[in-house]
């Protein structure tokens, strides 16, 4: 698999662009792809930055392909597709492709599957003219291209609505509600489902989620703000009071998607990066704004007490 | 709330310290000792930052303004000002002006003079 980015650690993005450090519902696209590799039966995976130096993905490919790998598959981390690899591999196979790409409705998508001899072919510089044209797999399931944050936007509502194969880590503890068992929230905080709320996350009380959001890993949402159509990244901190609408926030940046504004939260006080497996440190919260009071504020293990409203109840 | 009262603009610095701080919101406090209803516009057209600062001498104004009866609006802010004013829903207690207005003569509102006193620039 080929990402943009370097699997080990996240980078600084431009706007409007997506990462593919950022988790869909609990985990990111690249760690859904190894499971889906993982679970047709590849034997060995690879992750490889595009820009990497040494290896290169090519160099890696040819590695193997001497090695003796027979079949490669290669994936260029920049979508998402529910694709059935098993499936893929059988129209490979039967029609005794050299090399076999998968296109949906808009093109491709980005994955192939090559043949070995195809590949050592490649290393001795014989251009793909005077090789076999690549066999067309044209799949018609859920895709998409994560091209934008607008695009990831849109596969998080998709694995929310269930619209694709994306099962959101945690527990379902309503209709279209997750939580995962180590979040904490507060009585007050009211849920209108669908929605996701990730790991070591903490809710303060009067806190509103609503609108098909995400609240990943590792955050925390100070007193009364309220988070509608808007994906909240990992180790994100917002301060109390806040109307967070149509928006990914990542740390101290917000990116606005219908306006296409990113602005900088943590110089206005309203947002800094949580560290990871910091505990909720009440101390600390005079640091951002707060408006009111956190008197008689306790937590609670969300899976005993937390119940979702309904989004009925939401209208 | 419509405002019959006196009109001011008033130019919102981009920088902050605390003597700046507390002369704006003197001003402020003035302008409700000599006015009712009057109508407070902050001009954030060279303003290219919003902190915590702003946002929390923004409030003041408004907690000032109103016990006039007044209403404060925010003329020529940019869009990420804009954006923030949203996110902190300041935009439900204030009003939100594309930019500064002119009066029927076409001319800008004068503004407060900083030094000299308040003064009704605009009835």
């Amino acid at each position: 698999m080929v990402t943009r980015d370097s699997p080990d650690q996240p980078v600084g993005h431009y706007p409007g662009t997506w990462s593919a450090t950022w988790p869909v519902v609990g985990k990111t696209v690249l760690e859904r792809w190894l499971k889906r590799v993982h679970d047709s039966g590849a034997g060995v995976v690879s992750v490889v930055a595009r820009d990497a130096q040494p290896p290169s993905p090519l160099r890696t490919m040819l590695d193997w392909a001497s090695g003796g790998v027979e079949k490669i598959l290669l994936i260029i981390l920049g979508s998402y597709a529910d694709i059935d690899l098993v499936d893929l591999v059988h129209f490979h196979h039967q029609g005794r492709n050299r090399v076999t790409k998968v296109f949906d409705r808009q093109g491709p998508l980005g994955i192939s599957l090559h043949d070995r001899g195809a590949v050592l072919k490649h290393s001795k510089g014989i251009s793909s003219q005077q090789t076999a044209a690549p066999a067309r797999y044209d799949f018609r399931g859920y895709a998409t291209r994560l091209s934008s944050t607008i695009s990831y936007r849109q596969l998080v509502q998709d694995a929310l609505e269930g619209r694709c194969d994306i099962q959101p880590a945690g527990y379902q503890v309503g209709e279209n509600v997750w939580i995962d068992p180590s979040a904490e929230l507060h009585p007050s905080v009211r849920i209108y489902a669908p929605c996701y709320i990730g790991a070591d996350t903490h809710l303060h009380a009067g806190v509103t989620v609503t609108g098909f959001s995400s609240i990943e890993r590792n955050c925390e949402i100070d007193l009364g703000t309220t988070v509608d159509h808007s994906c909240i990244l990992p180790n994100t901190r917002l301060a109390s009071g806040l109307h967070v609408a149509n928006s990914v926030v990542d740390g101290r940046r917000l990116e606005h998607l219908d306006r296409g504004l990113v602005v900088d939260l943590g110089r206005a006080g309203l947002s800094e990066v949580r560290l990871p497996g910091k505990r909720v440190d009440q101390n600390a919260i005079p640091k951002l704004r707060q408006r009111r009071s956190c008197a008689g504020e306790r937590s609670f293990p969300c899976s005993e007490n937390f119940k979702p409203e309904s989004s009925s109840d939401a209208m | 709330m419509r405002c019959k009262g006196p009109l001011f603009v008033k130019h919102f610095p981009d920088h902050w310290n605390r003597k700046t701080w507390r002369s704006f919101v003197a001003e402020i406090e003035r302008l409700v000792e000599h006015s009712y209803q009057p109508r407070l516009i902050l001009d954030f057209t060279n303003t290219t930052v919003v902190g915590q600062d702003a946002i929390d001498l923004i409030l003041r104004c408004v907690e000032q303004i109103e016990r006039a009866d007044g209403r404060v609006s925010v003329a020529g802010a940019s869009p990420e000002i804009e954006l923030i004013l949203e996110l902190t829903r300041m935009t439900s207690v204030i009003d939100m002006l594309p930019s500064v207005p002119v009066t029927s003569d076409g001319e800008f509102i004068p503004r407060i003079p900083t030094q000299d006193g308040l003064h009704n620039l605009a009835a």
